[in-house]
C-alpha cells in the first residue's frame, strides 16, 4: 500500500504464478524414476575398498604452495628429522608412533591441503604422532585442539568438506566416544550428498585394551568395536611400525573418512621398519605367520584372526603352541571395515578351524561381526564353531589381577589352540 | 477453534494463530507502541546504525579478581576475614592444605618408585580445594573433575582410604575399578571421579535440579578446570542450569594449562566467568590461591544459589604448578623459571602460614611438627595399603547390573574355571 512497485493485481497474479511453478515442480518429482538399488552401495564409499593410492596425483601446484607457504629452516628441520626417523627404520628401531609421524610429515609436505589437529600436538601429544608438525606447517595447518573430542571431529569435518584434507589425533580412542554423532555425519557425508560431497578425513587414535594395562574401566573400552556399524566409514587396525606407516599413508590420501586404530600401550615399545613410500592396501588383511603345511596335513593347524595387541600376544605364544605340536595362520585383520573375508578363507581351506582373540567385548563386538561373518561364507570350510576369546561385558578393571581375567590373552590362545586341535568345543 | 490473531499481508497471505497453539499469554499486537512481539525488544531499544547495535566484547568490563590477602598474606586494604570462620578453624584448614601437599608429594613420588602406576598431583592448588569444601554443607553433593582431592580430604576421606584407592586393595571403595584419585565416596557426598573430561557438569545439573524438587537446603557444587569448560557438556550444562533455576555452584580452576595447551590457545573470551552472561547467571572472579577468598566467595555464592534457586559460576585464577599427572613432563611445554615464580611468590600455602603467623596462630616449629606427622601418616598409609590383599575376583561382575544377568553369570563361571586351571598363573 505504501509504494508503487506493483498493484494488487499484478500482486495476485504473481502469486498464482508461484503456486503454478511449485505444483509443476511437485509433480515432476512425483514423475521421476526412482533411484537404482545399486546406487546406495555406489555412494558407499568415494574411493572403491581395493583403491591403491600409490599413484595418486597431487595437485599441480603442490610443491609451489608448499614452498610459498613454509619457513625454509623449518622445511630444512623437518627433513632432517625425518631423515633421522628413516634411519631408525633401517635399523629397525623405528616405534610405532615415529612410523606414523613419518607418514604424517610426508603426506603433509606432498600436498599443501593436509592439516592435523590433536590435543598438546606443539608438545607432540602422547606418543610424537604430531612431532614437528606445527614447527614446519605452522599453527593454522597443525593446531593444538581446544579440549571438545567430539566437536573437533566436527571442525574436521566442515574442514574436509571444504577442500581441506584433516588428520585428526585422539589421545586415546575411548574419548572418542565424545564424537560418535560426529563420527556418524562423517560415514554419511558423501552418501547423503549424493556424491557431491567428499570428505578426506583421517582419524588416528590410540586404542584397544592390551592384556594388564592397568588403566581402568574408561580407558578400556573398545570404540574400534563401537564404530563398526557406522556406514562409510572405513576401519583399519595396525599393530607393527610397517603396517602404521602404509595403511596411515593410504587413509590420508584416501577421499573418504578413516579411521586407524594403534595399540595403546606398544606405541613406543615395538619397534620395526617401514616400507619407504609404500602405501598399503585399506582392505586387505595381513598374513604374519603360516602354519607349516606338515600341521596342516596333521589336522594340528589353526587360523588365528587377531589385531592390535593380540597380535604381540600371538606371536609371543608361538613357540609355546608349536611346542605343543601345533601351529597357527596368524592374520592380523589390519582391515576392520571392509573386512578381508578372502584371505579368512583362503587359510580356513587349509586349518577348517578358527579362533578370533578380540580385545572388544562380547555383545557387539568386533569378532562378533568377524565369527558372524565366517559363519556365512566359510561355513562349509569349518569343522568346528568359531571360537571366540574376547572381553568380559563387565567394565574393564583397574586391579591388575581382576584385570588379567577379562582381558583375553597368549595364555588364553595357547589353550585354546590346545582345544580346537583337540576339537573340544 | 477461535482465531486469537491474524494478519493480512498486502500479498494476500493470511496467518492465523489459533487457540490450540497458544497458552492464555496475551498477544501483543501491532500499533503498541511498536512493539515487536517475538523479539523481545522493548520500546526504544531499538536503532538505525549498526555501530549502536555491533557490541565488541571488550566493551563488556572484565571480572575485578576478589581477594583477602595480598601475595605475603597481609589482608589488602578495605579487607575483613570472614567473620563467621574462628581462628581454630583457619587453623584446621592451614593444616588440611599442608596434609593434602604432602600426600600429593608422597604419592607421586610412589608412582615414580613404580609401586603406584598413576598419580595426578594438585600442586598450587590446595587453597582451591580447602577454601571452597569448608564453604559448603557436608552433604552438599560434589561433582569433581580429578584434581579435588583436598575437597573429600576436608569431609574425611582418610589418607588411609587415599593409599586404598591408588593400590586397588580390597578396602578400596571402587571395589579396584577404577585408576588412581578416581576417588569417590557415597559417604562424602563425592561422586566417583570419571575420567572423560566434563561429564560432570551436565550431571551435577542433574543433581541440582533433584534438590530443587525436594526443596532441601543444599546445593549441588560442581568442580571442573578452564580447558574442561571447551566441552560441549559445560555448555550444556550452564545453559541448563540457567533456564531451569536450580541451586548450583559451578567452580572453575583455570590454572593456566590443560595439559601443554595454555589459555590464549584454549579460548578467546574474557576467561570463563564472562560466560555466565550468556547463560543468565551470577559470576565472580576470585584470587583462589588466597583460601580466605575463596572460602568467602564459595559462602557467597552458595548462599546466593540457596536463596534464589539459582545457578553461580566461580572462577579460581590459580596456576597448576606440578605436571599435568605422572604421564607428563610439563618442562617440554612451560620454562622452569616460570613454574619457580608462581611456586616461590604466590604459594598458597606460604601465604597463608604468613598470616597465620603474623596472626600469631602458628609457628616455624608447629609447622615442622605437623608436615612431619602428616608424612609419617601417608608412608603408613602407603604401606598398609600396599601390602592389603586385592578384591576379590567375583566382584568383577557385581554391579554391572542390580543382579547378575545370565549371561554375567556364565562368564563369571567360565572365568573362575579357568583360573582354577591354572592356579599358579593368577
Amino acid at each position: 500500500e505504501s509504494c508503487d512497485v506493483a498493484s494488487e493485481e499484478e500482486l495476485t497474479a504473481t502469486k498464482k504464478q508461484v503456486m503454478a511453478e511449485v505444483k509443476e515442480a511437485v509433480n515432476f518429482a512425483k514423475n521421476s524414476p526412482e533411484p537404482p538399488a545399486s546406487l546406495a552401495k555406489e555412494l558407499e564409499f568415494p574411493d572403491a575398498p581395493d583403491t591403491d593410492y600409490n599413484n595418486r596425483p597431487v595437485r599441480a601446484d603442490a610443491e609451489a604452495i608448499t614452498t610459498a607457504s613454509t619457513d625454509a629452516d623449518a622445511l630444512a628441520r623437518c627433513e632432517e628429522h625425518i631423515a633421522s626417523l628413516k634411519e631408525k627404520s633401517a635399523a629397525g628401531m623405528i616405534t610405532i608412533g615415529d612410523a606414523v609421524n613419518l607418514a604424517i610429515l610426508e603426506e603433509m609436505l606432498r600436498d599443501p591441503m593436509t592439516t592435523i589437529h590433536a590435543e598438546d600436538l606443539q608438545a607432540g601429544s602422547s606418543y610424537d604422532i604430531p612431532k614437528l608438525t606445527q614447527q614446519t606447517f605452522g599453527t593454522l595447518r597443525a593446531a593444538d585442539e581446544i579440549i571438545d573430542e567430539g566437536h573437533f571431529i566436527g571442525k574436521a569435518l566442515g574442514e574436509g568438506m571444504n577442500g581441506y584434507r584433516p588428520i585428526v589425533e585422539l589421545m586415546n580412542t575411548n574419548f572418542g566416544i565424545y564424537g560418535m554423532a560426529e563420527l556418524s555425519s562423517a560415514g554419511n557425508t558423501y552418501a547423503t550428498t549424493g556424491g557431491q560431497f567428499e570428505m578426506p578425513m583421517t582419524i588416528i587414535g590410540a586404542g584397544g585394551t592390551a592384556p594388564n594395562q592397568a588403566l581402568g574401566a574408561e580407558h578400556s573400552q573398545p570404540f574400534h568395536a563401537y564404530v563398526m556399524g557406522i556406514p562409510g566409514l572405513k576401519i583399519c587396525t595396525a599393530s607393527s611400525p610397517e603396517a602404521a606407516y602404509g595403511i596411515a599413508k593410504s587413509m590420508i590420501r584416501d577421499n573418504g573418512p578413516g579411521i586407524l586404530f594403534l595399540p595403546v600401550k606398544q606405541m613406543k615399545s615395538v619397534k620395526g621398519s617401514v616400507n619407504e613410500d609404500v602405501c598399503l592396501p585399506m582392505n586387505k588383511a595381513r598374513t604374519l605367520h603360516k602354519a607349516s603345511d606338515a600341521s596342516v596335513s596333521a589336522n594340528k593347524a589353526v587360523t588365528v584372526l587377531t589385531y592390535l595387541h593380540g597380535v604381540k600376544e600371538a606371536q609371543e605364544a608361538l613357540a609355546t603352541i608349536n611346542a605343543d605340536g601345533n601351529d597357527i595362520d596368524l592374520i592380523e585383520l589390519t582391515s576392520l571395515k571392509p573386512l578381508d573375508i578372502d584371505t579368512i578363507r583362503a587359510s580356513l581351506e587349509r586349518t577348517h578351524k578358527v579362533i578370533i582373540l578380540d580385545e572388544s567385548t562380547l555383545s557387539g563386538g568386533v569378532g562378533a561381526t568377524v565369527s558372524a561373518l565366517i559363519s556365512e561364507k566359510c561355513f562349509d570350510e569349518l569343522d568346528a564353531p568359531v571360537r571366540r576369546l574376547c572381553m568380559d561385558d563387565a567394565p574393564v578393571p583397574y586391579a591388575a589381577s581382576m584385570e588379567k581375567a577379562v582381558v583375553k590373552r597368549g595364555s588364553d590362545l595357547i589353550e585354546a589352540v590346545r582345544d580346537a586341535v583337540a576339537m573340544k568345543l | 477453534s477461535s482465531v486469537r490473531w491474524s494478519s493480512s499481508t498486502a500479498t494476500g497471505f493470511t496467518v492465523s494463530v489459533t487457540d490450540e497453539l497458544y497458552d492464555d499469554t496475551p498477544l501483543p499486537t501491532k500499533g503498541d507502541g511498536g512493539v515487536t512481539p517475538f523479539l523481545g525488544v522493548k520500546p526504544g531499544d531499538t536503532s538505525p546504525t549498526i555501530d549502536s547495535c555491533m557490541v565488541s566484547p571488550n566493551a563488556h568490563p572484565t571480572w575485578k579478581l576478589f581477594r583477602l590477602l595480598d601475595e605475603d598474606g597481609n589482608l589488602v586494604e578495605g579487607a575483613q576475614m570472614p567473620p563467621s570462620v574462628s581462628e581454630e578453624q583457619w587453623v584446621r584448614m592451614y593444616k588440611a592444605m599442608v596434609s593434602q601437599q604432602e600426600m600429593d608429594t608422597i604419592f607421586y613420588g610412589s608412582q615414580r618408585q613404580g609401586r603406584v602406576s598413576f598419580y595426578m598431583t594438585a600442586t598450587g592448588e590446595e587453597a582451591i580445594h580447602i577454601g571452597s569444601a569448608a564453604a559448603l554443607a557436608p552433604n552438599d553433593p560434589v561433582y569433581a573433575q580429578y584434581r579435588e582431592a583436598g575437597v573429600i580430604m576436608w569431609r574425611g576421606f582418610t589418607k588411609q582410604q587415599f593409599a586404598d584407592q591408588c593400590f586397588s586393595n580390597e578396602r578400596d571403595l571402587g571395589k579396584g575399578r577404577q585408576m588412581p584419585i578416581h576417588v569417590g565416596s557415597s559417604e562424602h557426598h563425592f561422586h566417583t571421579i570419571s575420567s572423560p573430561l566434563s561429564t560432570q557438569i551436565p550431571q551435577a545439573v542433574g543433581a541440582a535440579y533433584a534438590l530443587k524438587q525436594e526443596g532441601r537446603d543444599n546445593v549441588a557444587m560442581c568442580f571442573f578446570g578452564e580447558g574442561a569448560a571447551s566441552e560441549g557438556d559445560f555448555h550444556a550444562a550452564l545453559n541448563f542450569a540457567g533456564t531451569l533455576e536450580v541451586p548450583i555452584v559451578f567452580f572453575c580452576r583455570n590454572n593456566g594449562y590443560a595439559i601443554s595447551t595454555p589459555t590464549h590457545e584454549q579460548y578467546r573470551g574474557d576467561g570463563i566467568a564472562s560466560r555466565s552472561v550468556g547463560y543468565g547467571m551470577h559470576a565472580i572472579r576470585v584470587d583462589g590461591n588466597d583460601m580466605a577468598a575463596v572460602y568467602a566467595a564459595t559462602k557467597a555464592a552458595r548462599e546466593l544459589a540457596l536463596a534464589e534457586s539459582c545457578p553461580v559460576l566461580i572462577e579460581a585464577m590459580t596456576y597448576r604448578v606440578g605436571h599435568h599427572s605422572t604421564s607428563d613432563d610439563s618442562s617440554r611445554y612451560r620454562s622452569i623459571d616460570e613454574i619457580k615464580k608462581w611456586k616461590e611468590d604466590v604459594d598458597p600455602i606460604a601465604r597463608f602460614r604468613n598470616y597465620l603467623e603474623r596472626e600469631r596462630l602458628w609457628s616455624q616449629e608447629e609447622d615442622a611438627q605437623l608436615r612431619s606427622d602428616e608424612r609419617l601418616e601417608v608412608l603408613k598409609a602407603l604401606e598398609q595399603a600396599e601390602t592389603a590383599a586385592k578384591p576379590p575376583l567375583e566382584e568383577m561382575f557385581t554391579d554391572v547390573y542390580d543382579v547378575k544377568l545370565p549371561h554375567l553369570e556364565e562368564q563369571e563361571a567360565s572365568m573362575l574355571a579357568h583360573i582354577a586351571k591354572y592356579p599358579d598363573k593368577y
